[in-house]
């Protein structure tokens, strides 16, 4: 009883802790790609200029 | 370690389809961006005052002197390089993080290079086709909304349109009409479109060349994103397949 307790308990905190760890990237990607399409500042704008183009990110 | 291994993933997929992408778009869309940046004209100039800007905002440079720009074509496109592999390693994250739910919820697909195309073919059609319909590829010097409605709207339209695949590919029969409804969604609501289509440059030789830039840039972007599209979702379902697949937090009963 105790060790099929033990393992469910262990089976849940792995599930957790995968879909948490699925979310942090999600949220590096989007972090990514708001910096690299997004951002106003002068010198991301104009570096990442004609990737934004092609990439169809709006831009301007 | 999920984490890491999502992250090894994207790293390495994103090195090799970002350079892709960049050699691409040195031999397509690049030359075009370049041609068309030869008829821009500045804000202060007599031909662009006679539009009006209120509603609109001019799709040009605005050439301040203090702000950097990259020194010379070679600079250019080094960070036009840069900006892809980091471009490519968001869109391989969110590739691969997909691909890591689905098999955690659902145990399919199996996490493969051809599962990879399948989800690369999905990034495809969320951030290129679906945003297109309302948002056609400009080239510099183009008369375009406001930007953040524009980019508001774009980011609207690749949630509902990832949501909608994702609903078509994954729920039961019964189901698949409401992916429809999200996939359709924003082309209801509408792209933001400025007053007048048109160039900022309104001289006719100026309008008919950028005219033909335009065709141009629509159709190298439409194959140059595909190959990039596909070549990603190959490397990541590859990647992901030598990371994820023996990853505990993946193998679960």
């Amino acid at each position: 009883m105790n060790t099929s307790t033990t393992q469910l308990a262990d089976k849940t905190t792995v599930s957790i802790s995968a879909t948490l760890q699925i979310i942090a990237t999600s949220l590096i990607a989007i972090i990514v790609l708001y910096g690299v399409g997004f951002n106003e500042m002068d010198i991301a704008h104009n570096s990442a200029h004609d990737a934004r183009h092609a990439a169809v990110f709006p831009c301007h | 370690m999920l984490f890491r291994n999502i992250m090894y993933t994207a790293f390495f997929s994103a090195v090799i389809a970002g350079l892709l992408l960049g050699t691409l778009q040195a031999f397509s869309t690049t030359p075009v961006i370049y041609s068309a940046e030869v008829y821009e004209v500045t804000e202060e100039s007599p031909v662009a005052s006679s539009i009006d800007t209120d509603n609109a905002t001019a799709h040009s440079h605005q050439h301040n002197d203090e702000a950097w720009e990259p020194a010379s074509d070679t600079e250019r496109m080094t960070y036009t390089f840069l900006a892809d592999v980091l471009i490519a390693f968001g869109h391989s994250l969110l590739l691969t993080s997909f691909l890591a739910f689905i098999f955690l919820k659902f145990g399919k697909p199996e996490i493969s290079w051809r599962s990879g195309i399948i989800i690369g073919i999905g990034g495809y059609l969320s951030f290129y086709l679906a945003t297109i319909i309302g948002l056609p590829p400009e080239v510099p010097g183009t008369i375009a909304a406001d930007l953040h409605a524009r980019q508001l709207w774009w980011t609207f339209t690749i949630i509902a349109t990832i949501i909608g695949l994702s609903v078509l590919y994954l729920a039961p029969t019964p189901f698949k009409v409401a992916g429809l409804i999200f996939i359709v969604l924003p082309h209801i609501v509408g792209a933001p479109h400025p007053e007048v289509h048109g160039f900022l440059n309104q001289e006719q030789e100026a309008v008919s060349a950028l005219s033909r830039l335009e065709q141009q840039f629509l159709i190298s972007t439409a194959w140059v994103n595909l190959v990039y599209w596909l070549a990603l979702g190959l490397l990541s379902g590859l990647f992901a397949n030598k990371f994820l697949n023996a990853d505990a937090s993946l193998l679960k009963n």
